[in-house]
């Protein structure tokens, strides 16, 4: 060892076993048309999971959960121009909705995403949200709903532009 | 007094007579309507339905949907439109035959015992998709379907792949198909007027696999290149 080299020696405490972080593949989603895609990648880290969604040209979002939060892409995630898409959030026996924009433009109030959750409980207090099933057109996406009492409720738009809830007079089952 | 009680059963008997003469109305009005519905059945399309068979593309045209102004796909058609070779070859062990469960809101298509694709679809929800064993008479590449009224009102510009299906008492005239649809995206539900929507992607794919192997923009079936069978089972979640 040369003259001014430290000699570092090994601490004496265990080291605790830091498990590498797991990399799930990537779950990829095309639009209808197959012009856009939509990329999930997740990484679990031993109390939480890292998820980030990208289309090919663009990072949308990001977002650190606990591990037992789980996020999907739904089959009918991409709105039918693909300026959309939703995704799902299973946290607590619960699912939450969420919309972005593929642009990565700004929803009003400067907010990144729209919580369908949570315009929901705002607007149809008489209603709990069963399922958000796809999209009805380009900006409108299907929410079904049950009653307070847990029947079968009727089926709703969620007007993307407006945040605002269209009640249908047809069950969309 | 006994005047007044003439009066009064005359009242009631003219009611009666006249509740039965509404009755009868009724009834034959019901039945007359199933008669008209039966010897001139809807078109799955009610204005379209099959009045243009010629390859349809209208790319400055907005479509319109459930109230909504909707932009069509721009269809650029090339060489490769006009003729595609067929994937998969059909030999008598290895015949080409779909199938959709109204049930589950799927598409599956088999070449023999081999699974091709499978695929959610939307089928009928304002009107029936009918059931039965039909085979595709004519592919299109695109056509302008239009049909409803009122608030259901719709007019669809450069709807793609258009695969129209008959058999058994479903005639060529009624106008049903698969096709690929870029107005909704809730495949899964029952979402059409009687067709089966697909998405483009999926559509295009099965368009390219069928019989008859395209031939133009407009495909007709022949004896010698007959078109896929399709066989429609199931109740749908209407």
């Amino acid at each position: 060892m040369g003259i001014g080299q430290k000699r570092y020696s090994q601490p004496n405490v265990s080291l605790p076993n830091v498990p590498k972080p797991v990399i799930t593949p990537k779950s990829t989603w095309d639009s209808s048309d197959g012009k856009a895609t939509l990329i999930m990648e997740k990484k679990t880290e031993p109390n939480s999971s890292v998820y980030s969604f990208s289309t090919t040209d663009n990072l949308i979002y990001s977002t650190t959960v606990p591990v037992s939060n789980i996020f999907s892409i739904p089959y009918n995630s991409w709105s039918p121009d693909n300026k959309y898409f939703f995704l799902k959030e299973t946290a607590d026996g619960n699912n939450n909705y969420y919309v972005f924009s593929s642009q990565n433009k700004m929803f009003a109030g400067n907010s990144k995403f729209l919580k369908v959750n949570e315009e929901f409980a705002k607007k149809l207090i008489n209603y709990q949200l069963a399922d958000v099933t796809g999209w009805a057109a380009p900006n409108l996406l299907l929410v079904n709903t049950n009653e307070l009492n847990g029947k079968q409720g009727p089926s709703f738009w969620f007007e993307i532009s407006s945040q605002n809830f269209i009640k249908l007079s047809t069950r969309f089952n | 007094m006994a005047k007044k009680s003439a009066y009064n059963s005359g009242i009631l008997s003219f009611a009666f007579k006249s509740l039965f003469i509404v009755l009868i109305m009724f009834v034959f009005s019901v039945m007359g309507s199933k008669l008209i519905k039966t010897l001139n059945p809807v078109c799955a399309n009610s204005i379209s339905c099959i009045n243009n068979l010629n390859p349809d593309i209208e790319n400055n045209s907005p479509g319109l949907f459930e109230n909504q102004t909707i932009t069509p796909p721009k269809i650029e058609l090339s060489a490769s439109d006009f003729t595609k070779p067929v994937l998969g070859t059909e030999t008598a062990s290895r015949e080409k035959h779909i199938y959709v469960d109204l049930s589950t809101q799927t598409l599956s298509a088999y070449e023999g015992q081999a699974l091709f694709m499978q695929t959610l679809v939307s089928t009928g929800k304002w009107y029936p998709t009918p059931t039965g064993d039909f085979r595709i008479w004519v592919k299109l590449r695109a056509t302008r379907m239009t049909g409803g009224t009122g608030a259901d009102y719709y007019d669809l510009p450069n709807v793609p792949f258009v695969m129209f299906f008959a058999g058994g008492d479903i005639s060529q005239g009624r106008g049903f198909s698969l096709h690929g649809a870029y107005w909704h995206n809730n495949f899964g539900h029952p979402m059409s007027h009687g067709c089966v929507n697909m998405r483009i992607i999926d559509a295009e794919k099965l368009y390219n696999w069928v019989n008859p192997a395209t031939a133009g923009y407009t495909t007709h079936s022949t004896t010698s290149d007959p078109g896929t069978l399709i066989t429609i089972y199931g109740e749908a979640p209407l």
